[in-house]
């Protein structure tokens, strides 16, 4: 008996791209032959139309309505070809320089990507078939685990209907024995708050509306991607891969466009939440007609505030902070929390406060450091925090951590045993922590020192730092130049410099 | 109307005389062998035969003992007599036999023979592992309407002071957690959990039991489709309470390891026959042993 392939059959290519987290990456990769497949005619290669395809696919990912587009009708007809250009253009994002020490997760382009592809393959899924193939994935979305009497004998799904008695719509029909809480489905309200039970129940089983499904689906698709990626990464060889980023030049252009305009939100995720209020209180004061409310000015909160809700920005992050924004009083807290912003200040004025936003300046932002912890205000340190949560150290996210330490001031004139103490109660935040490993591996570090003078701490060009670095661009701070380092550090780093020798 | 514990002697006669007129009654899948269990709880604590183990005050017993691959080998009660026999005479009769840690004999000691304060079986049972039991206390009942009367007025929340201020602790039967209008209530609750479980739930083999100070509502359908497993029983509980405003206990729903009070048997801290029941109707006073009227 010959198994379906998805590299012959429409339906076998639909179940693999729509539930690839269920296959191997022998059916994966034979999806991608379906996809890769389009592009031989007649035997032959037609690279310059993967090329081309794969490089409008990419560039409309960065356009908003081209995403929003894709889920109701969509871009890419098949989903063979789908999972190829959506893959291949996430590999030439990430072999882009900009991020190329940067975690994908950083990376808002590579969402964007993902976004269309996600979008995309609903529409399809829709557009295909009798609801078979719906049902099949509801299997997988809202299957339990076995449990002491092993797995559920029959379907997990076994209709999507329409009920005349409940709301209008369809509905999935799930078996009482069958379900388990995900199948509770509330309506939206209030966070904190759980809104009336959409699930409804009939003859012994659950019914639980279609709208559900679609939520849980975009985030299966979400996973879903992130293997796809894996299995076409593994896929390429060195060659492809040399091929494809020396010949596609679309997307790495609009990338830097991206940079060389400021739009750090499109290539950044996650992009500090302070910087993002003052970059839009900016836009939303320079965009007022009359300069009713000008930057540089001190400005009531009411005065910010009408400034705010006159504006009516394009980008959806802009308009998430704007939304957030309720009331003068609402703007005024946001903005105390943010008081130590670079370039906001806060004035007391009788009883209420008034605003100054300044210009955007390219200055470094310094940092009081009074004790270790105020280190991971440096995102780059605080990304390394939150890896360490995860993950064991490397030794060379120690000596960072220990050679910024070693010379902070309040530290220069500090016996080792405090220094070990101190660095110690940081380190045993993390689940990895073993006290006599740690102390062992502080001491060697302090010990470790070049031809007698303390090694330098890493600036933000170290490598070992651009793992965690979110771009020098974005980041207000600069290890060198927010840290309080004594003067010694830079006679130090004068000679080391002047010597040649970075370390 | 009052309510109180029954005496040990009270308790003798009653599994003596009246309870066995009750087994003829007693659901079909209640058996020597049904259960995986059945369990007795003591008002004292009962020393047992090891020297250094504590004094049990609850003791379990298997229905059959089983080998290394869980298989049944042999049956410890033969028939329902043997069961009997047990609830009578635990120490006397202990399925453990000489084992170390059966209940001490009592012919060695110079206290009574234990005697069964409440008698259980378990619902994990040999050819039904399915059983549902959804337990709803006419505790829960009152302390929640007590929660609603006094809501504002009592700034000490715990429980007893709630109940104080609502007058709970006074009414009939003085004493107690709750009235007798919340075992009532519990009662009703009971019947329009049967009537659920049949509507939306397709059941057709349902029992409501009256169970001293609140009501067990079974479901027993026996098909695949009311296989509940743990999971399934969390979204009944969810269901229950959420959309059906249903007070049950959600802890013995989910919990299909539980024991419940076998029917006809005594609760001894209320003097009452745990009872099957047909109608909401029913009057608890009649679940009071006839051996102790009067």
């Amino acid at each position: 008996m010959t198994r379906s392939t998805p590299v012959k059959e429409e339906r076998t290519a639909y179940r693999v791209a729509t539930l690839p987290l269920e296959y191997g990456t022998t059916r994966i990769n034979q999806l991608f032959t379906r996809g890769y497949n389009r592009y031989i005619v007649d035997g032959e290669d037609q690279p310059d139309d993967l090329l081309n395809d794969l490089e409008r696919f990419g560039t409309a990912a960065f356009k908003e309505d081209v995403r929003a587009n894709a889920a109701e009708e969509p871009f890419v007809d098949e989903p063979g070809t789908l999972a190829v250009l959506a893959t291949l253009s996430a590999i030439c994002v990430k072999a882009h320089p900009k991020f190329e020490h940067a975690p994908p997760r950083k990376v808002q382009v590579l969402y964007d990507i993902r976004e269309l592809y996600v979008n995309n393959l609903a529409s399809l899924l829709r557009e295909f078939g009798d609801g078979s193939l719906q049902q099949d994935i509801a299997e997988v979305l809202y299957a339990k685990d076995p449990g002491e009497d092993g797995p559920h004998p029959g379907r997990v799904c076994t209709g999507i209907k329409e009920i005349p008695e409940f709301r209008e719509g369809l509905y999935l029909e799930i078996p009482m024995a069958a379900a388990s809480r995900d199948c509770l489905v509330h309506a939206d309200t209030e966070p904190g708050e759980t809104g009336e039970l959409l699930t409804r129940i009939k003859d012994n089983c659950l019914y639980i509306p279609v709208g559900d499904f679609d939520t849980k689906y975009r985030e299966y698709a979400r996973r879903a991607f992130k293997k796809l990626l894996r299995v076409q990464e593994e896929n390429l060889s060195e060659d492809q891969l040399t091929w494809l980023t020396t010949n596609e030049s679309a997307i790495t252009e609009r990338i830097d466009r991206f940079i060389e305009t400021g739009h750090h939100e499109r290539i950044w995720r996650d992009w500090n939440p302070g910087e993002r209020t003052i970059r839009v209180l900016r836009d939303a004061i320079r965009d007022v007609p009359d300069e009713v409310v000008s930057l540089g000015e001190f400005h009531s909160a009411k005065e910010l505030f009408e400034a705010v809700e006159a504006y009516d920005p394009e980008a959806d992050w802009k308009r998430d902070v704007c939304n957030r924004i309720s009331s003068p009083r609402s703007l005024g807290n946001l903005l105390a929390s943010q008081r130590d912003h670079r370039n906001l200040t806060i004035r007391q004025h009788g009883n209420t406060n008034h605003y100054r936003i300044q210009e955007s300046s390219r200055g470094v932002q310094p940092l009081d450091v009074e004790s270790i912890e105020d280190l991971f205000e440096l995102p780059c340190m605080a990304n390394m925090a939150e890896r360490l949560y995860e993950k064991k150290p490397v030794r060379k996210d120690l000596y960072s951590f220990a050679r910024m330490v070693m010379w902070l001031p309040q530290y220069q004139d500090n016996d080792l045993e405090t220094i070990v103490t101190d660095l110690k109660d940081v380190f045993s935040r993390w689940p990895w922590y073993d006290e006599q490993v740690t102390d062992y591996q502080i001491r060697y570090e302090f010990s470790n020192t070049i031809g007698g003078d303390t090694p330098l701490p890493m600036n933000c060009d170290n490598d070992d730092m651009q793992r965690y670095c979110i771009g020098q661009e974005q980041c207000p701070y600069s290890i060198w130049g927010s840290l309080p380092f004594p003067d010694a550090m830079y006679d130090q780093l004068d000679e080391a410099e002047s010597t040649g020798e970075e370390f | 109307m009052s309510w109180r514990q029954a005496t040990r002697e009270e308790i003798y006669r009653y599994y003596a005389d009246e309870f066995p007129s009750y087994l003829d009654e007693l659901p079909s899948f209640i058996t020597a062998k049904g259960p995986k269990q059945y369990a007795l709880a003591f008002r004292e604590p009962h020393p047992v035969r090891k020297e250094g183990v504590p004094d049990k005050d609850f003791i379990r017993r298997d229905t059959w003992q089983t080998n290394t691959a869980g298989e049944r080998t042999t049956a410890t009660f033969h028939d329902f007599d043997d069961v009997l026999e047990f609830i009578r005479h635990p120490a006397r009769n202990d399925p453990l036999g000489r084992s170390n840690f059966a209940l001490a004999d009592p012919d060695l000691l110079d206290k009574p023979d234990p005697c069964p304060d409440a008698v259980y079986y378990a619902l994990d049972h040999w050819e039904r592992p399915w059983v549902l039991l959804v337990d709803i206390d006419a505790k829960d009942i009152a302390r929640n309407r007590a929660a609603d009367t006094v809501s504002e007025d009592v700034d000490d929340r715990d429980d007893d002071a709630c109940l104080n201020t609502a007058g709970i602790l006074d009414a009939a039967p003085e004493g107690y957690p709750y009235a007798f209008e919340d075992i009532e209530r519990a009662i009703e609750y009971g019947f329009e959990l049967r009537d659920i479980f049949e509507d939306d739930f397709n059941a057709e083999e349902t029992m409501v039991v009256y169970s001293g100070q609140g009501v067990h509502v079974y479901l027993l359908d026996t098909d695949p489709a009311h296989r509940y497993d743990a999971k399934s029983r969390e979204v009944l509980n969810d269901l229950l309470q959420d959309t059906y405003e249903i007070p049950i206990d959600p802890v013995v729903t989910a919990d299909r390891r539980r024991v419940a009070r076998l029917p006809y048997s005594l609760h001894a801290d209320v003097c009452s026959i745990v009872t099957p029941i047909e109608s909401p109707s029913f009057d608890v006073q009649s679940a009071t042993p006839e051996v102790l009227k009067g």
